[in-house]
Formats: structure tokens, C-alpha cells, sequence
């Protein structure tokens, strides 16, 4: 699969391994409150992911972040699994350069 | 002693990634993870400066900066809102709670800490500021004790007067400055000086005045070779005297003056008014008098000379001096008290004792100003002239 690259601040490098994680968490998260129908959750999920995305590097995931949260306010449940893919696909593929 | 920070954000990513950010500069850094935690953490250290975010369970960040706001051990510490809730109105909303600035987020890191450098320069800045302006007051009140240790201390008590006073700077020290002065057994002086301006500059050349007209500095009692081996100098001598010592070009302020004279056991006295509003003499049972002979104002270099009036006091007899303060002060319509009311006043008060002639002057002006703030000094002094011994 192809690898998405990003380059970060070195200064950072010990606080990515830790977000990432929690990004994962985050999709586990995300498919429980999907199946619960909880829009409330996912939205706040998605609103934490939009806020921090960009400040650590991460520009996509503040733009999934977005997606997740509008997709909660309007209870677009197909968005919502769309960005949940999408989330889980860029975790996988993402490959973080220091610089 | 390093800055305090305190980062408020229900999001541990976020609250690490400031930590990280800001661990860039010299600042002690402290955090919250809610809103009950944060204001909490800002009454326990009181910090000088927070970063808030606004989505929080709970107590959301505009609700903390409220409190904050409202306590007065917190209200001064600037909040800087940093909130992925972009609308111009979430903007707004920050600002209009009490927020001095709102970054959005995702944030770019450099734009925080240059953004949290600038708030701390400001607060710093500011306390600076109210710390020199303490130090101002601090030195004024001093000032103003030491102007009021210039007044009648101890009136003279002498049966055959009565004195009394009111002395209203309006910035705690003013440029009005006066004394009873008692130049022999038979004769007391009277002075009312108002020096052009209020506040310092003014009240430090009452100060040169006061010292000048001291009985024994030369100025109103001189020695002489025959007995009694001093002599009385008359008022217009004394105002010329001052005219010549005193012109513009020495302080850039000229003053107005009044120098009275009475003989408390004839009841006659001699005076003269450098352009200063006319002393009034209330008569019991008569139309009042207006002392208003003289010159002009004292620091044109003696260029013009002075003219004295003599009058002759009889039992019951009262003199009020002020300054034009009284009668130039105007209410919040830009309507000036006036000398007609002020006269009319006097007149309707006539009868009553001193002290409560002169009260009824301050509440008539209280009563006449509403809520407007004092322009000028108000100075008060009131004789009676008892009775002839």
C-alpha cells in the first residue's frame, strides 16, 4: 500500500507515537457510537480530531475530523462510516519524517 | 519570576501539544482538563495568562471566563481563547465575555506563542503602569497632607472673632492656599491666594506664597528703628511686593489675591484684591458690601499699581472670601453657579453661625453640580466680627 508521508518537527517526535494511538482508539470509539446510533459522541470525537489534527502535522486529520463532525450534526450516517474508513486507511498508510 | 500559564483543554492531545509549545519559551505551565479543574487552578496560583478552549464538558470556556471575570482576584488575568469553533459569532462571543484574543484551531504553533509573547508583554506592561500610577497617589496624599499642614492649624481664638473654613481642592491638592495671620495684638491678617491651574504645579507655588506671607519672612511685618520697632506693611505694599516677586516668567503661573487687614478692636480694616472675586461682607439687617477694590492679578511685574478700600466692621458683621471656584463651577449642563446665587445664598444665610453659612455654600453646590465632577478648587473662609473690645 502506498505510504503517505508527512514531515513533522522533530521537536514532536515523542508525542506522535502517543496521538497516533489515541487516533486508533478513536476509531474503535467511532464504530461503537456508529452502532449505537450516538451522534453525540462521534461528533465530539470529531470536533477533538479537527482541533488537533493540523496543530501536530496532521492536515488530514483535521479534514476528517470536519467530515466526522458535520456528518454527526446531520445524522449522515453513510458520511460518518465513510470518514471512519478513511480514518482507519490513513492511520494504516501514514509515515511520519522528522525534520 | 517566570510567567504562569494556565492551559485549559478537556483534550490530553491538545493539552500536550501546548505543554510542548509553550515549553518553548520561560514559563511555569500549568493545566486543566475541565472547567471546574481550571478555575480551580487559576484561584489556587493565579496565573498570567490563560489558554482556554471552549468545548468542555460542563462548564464550557465561555462560562469559566465568566467566573473568572467576575472574581476580583481573577478578573485582571488575560484569556486567550484557542477553540476549533471557527464562526466569526464564536469569535465574538469570546471577545464579548472577556477575552483578549481567540485562535482558532487546528492552531499554527508559532502564531500561539507569539500571540501568548504579546498578551504577557501587555499584562506586564500594564502592571507596570498601575504599580507607577500607586506610587503617584501614594506621593499626592502625602503632598496634600503636607498642603493642609500649610492652613489655619490653630485659628487664633480671640473673643472678638470667630473663624472658620472650607478647603476643597479638586485633584486631593490644589492652587488655592490662604491663612489668618496674627500680625500684633490688634490687628489679624487675612489671605486668599489662588494660583492660575490645580493640581501639583499649582500647589507648589501655594507653597512658596504661604512661606513668603509668614508674619516674620519680611513681607507683611517689616522692623523699624522706632518703636514699637515693627511695622504693619499695607495691603497694596504687600500686593505689589508680591507682584514684583512673583511675575509670570518665574513659575508660568500668575495668581489672584486678596489681603485683608482689621483692627479686631476698632473693627477698621484696610484691604486689597489682586484680581481676585470680591470678598463679601454680609450686615445684619443690611444689603451686604462688596470688597472689590484693587488691581489685577498678581505676575504682570508691577506694571499696575494697587488700590486699598478701608471699611469699618460693625457687631455681627461677617466676611466670606473664596475662590472663584465656587462661583465658575458648572453642573453637568454646562450651567455656571454664578456670583448671583451664590450672593443670594449668602444673603438668605446671613443670620445663621459661620460654620453653617459656610455648609450651606458646600451643599448648595452639591445640590447645583448633580453628578458633575469639580473643575476648580473651592475655598471657603468665613470671619464674624463679635464684638468691639
Amino acid at each position: 500500500m502506498a505510504k503517505i508521508v508527512v514531515q513533522i518537527d522533530a521537536d514532536l517526535e515523542d508525542l506522535i507515537p502517543g496521538y497516533l494511538e489515541n487516533r486508533q482508539n478513536d476509531v474503535k470509539a467511532l464504530e461503537q457510537a456508529l452502532k449505537a446510533k450516538d451522534f453525540e459522541t462521534i461528533r465530539i470525537l470529531g470536533h477533538t480530531m479537527k482541533g488537533t489534527g493540523g496543530g501536530y502535522g496532521f492536515e488530514r486529520i483535521t479534514e476528517i475530523g470536519r467530515a466526522l463532525e458535520e456528518g454527526a450534526k446531520s445524522k449522515d450516517a453513510a458520511g460518518i462510516l465513510k470518514g471512519l474508513n478513511q480514518l482507519q486507511e490513513y492511520l494504516k498508510a501514514v509515515e511520519v519524517v522528522y525534520r | 519570576m517566570a510567567d504562569k500559564i494556565l492551559i485549559v483543554d478537556d483534550s490530553i492531545d491538545n493539552r500536550k501539544l501546548l505543554l510542548k509549545t509553550l515549553g518553548k519559551g520561560d514559563y511555569i505551565l500549568l493545566e486543566a482538563a475541565d472547567g471546574k479543574e481550571a478555575l480551580a487552578r487559576a484561584f489556587e496560583f493565579l496565573p498570567d495568562l490563560v489558554l482556554l478552549d471552549v468545548m468542555m464538558p460542563e462548564l464550557d470556556g465561555y462560562q469559566v471566563c465568566e467566573a473568572l471575570k467576575q472574581d476580583p482576584r481573577t478578573a485582571d488575568i488575560p484569556v486567550i481563547f484557542l477553540s476549533a469553533k471557527a464562526e466569526t459569532q464564536d469569535k465574538i462571543k469570546g471577545l464579548d465575555t472577556g477575552g483578549v484574543d481567540y485562535i482558532t484551531k487546528p492552531f499554527d504553533r508559532g502564531e500561539v506563542l507569539a500571540r501568548v509573547r504579546t498578551q504577557l508583554r501587555i499584562r506586564n506592561l500594564m502592571k507596570e503602569l498601575i504599580d507607577k500610577q500607586k506610587r503617584l497617589d501614594e506621593d499626592l496624599r502625602a503632598a496634600a497632607v503636607i498642603q493642609m499642614s500649610l492652613l489655619p492649624q490653630s485659628l487664633p481664638t480671640l473673643k472678638e472673632i470667630d473663624i472658620a473654613w472650607k478647603f476643597i481642592p479638586c485633584e486631593l491638592i490644589g492652587g488655592d492656599i490662604f491663612n489668618v495671620v496674627l500680625l500684633d495684638e490688634n490687628h489679624l491678617g487675612f489671605y486668599m491666594v489662588d494660583v492660575s491651574g490645580h493640581g501639583v504645579p499649582a500647589a507648589m507655588v501655594t507653597v512658596s506664597v504661604s512661606q513668603v506671607l509668614q508674619p516674620h519672612s519680611g513681607y507683611l511685618k517689616k522692623k523699624s528703628d522706632s518703636p514699637p520697632y515693627y511695622k504693619i506693611i499695607s495691603p497694596k505694599m504687600v500686593l505689589e511686593a508680591l507682584d514684583r516677586e512673583y511675575p509670570l516668567e518665574r513659575f508660568g503661573k500668575f495668581f489672584t489675591m486678596v489681603y485683608l487687614i482689621l483692627n479686631i478692636r476698632t473693627g477698621k480694616l484696610i484691604y486689597s484684591s489682586a484680581g481676585h472675586p470680591p470678598t463679601v461682607l454680609l450686615h445684619p439687617q443690611r444689603p451686604l458690601d462688596l470688597l472689590s477694590q484693587g488691581g489685577t492679578i498678581i505676575g504682570l511685574g508691577g506694571v499696575i499699581p494697587f488700590k486699598e478700600e478701608e471699611k469699618v466692621l460693625s457687631k455681627g458683621d461677617k466676611l466670606i472670601f473664596y475662590t472663584d471656584g465656587v462661583v465658575d463651577f458648572q453642573n453637568q449642563h454646562g450651567e455656571s453657579y454664578g456670583e448671583e446665587r451664590f450672593l443670594a445664598l449668602l444673603r438668605s444665610l446671613e443670620d445663621q453661625p459661620l460654620e453653617l453659612i459656610l455648609d450651606g455654600v458646600c451643599e448648595s453646590l452639591t445640590a447645583f453640580g448633580h453628578q458633575a465632577r469639580v473643575q476648580d478648587d473651592v475655598t471657603l473662609l468665613g470671619m464674624e466680627f463679635k464684638d468691639i473690645s
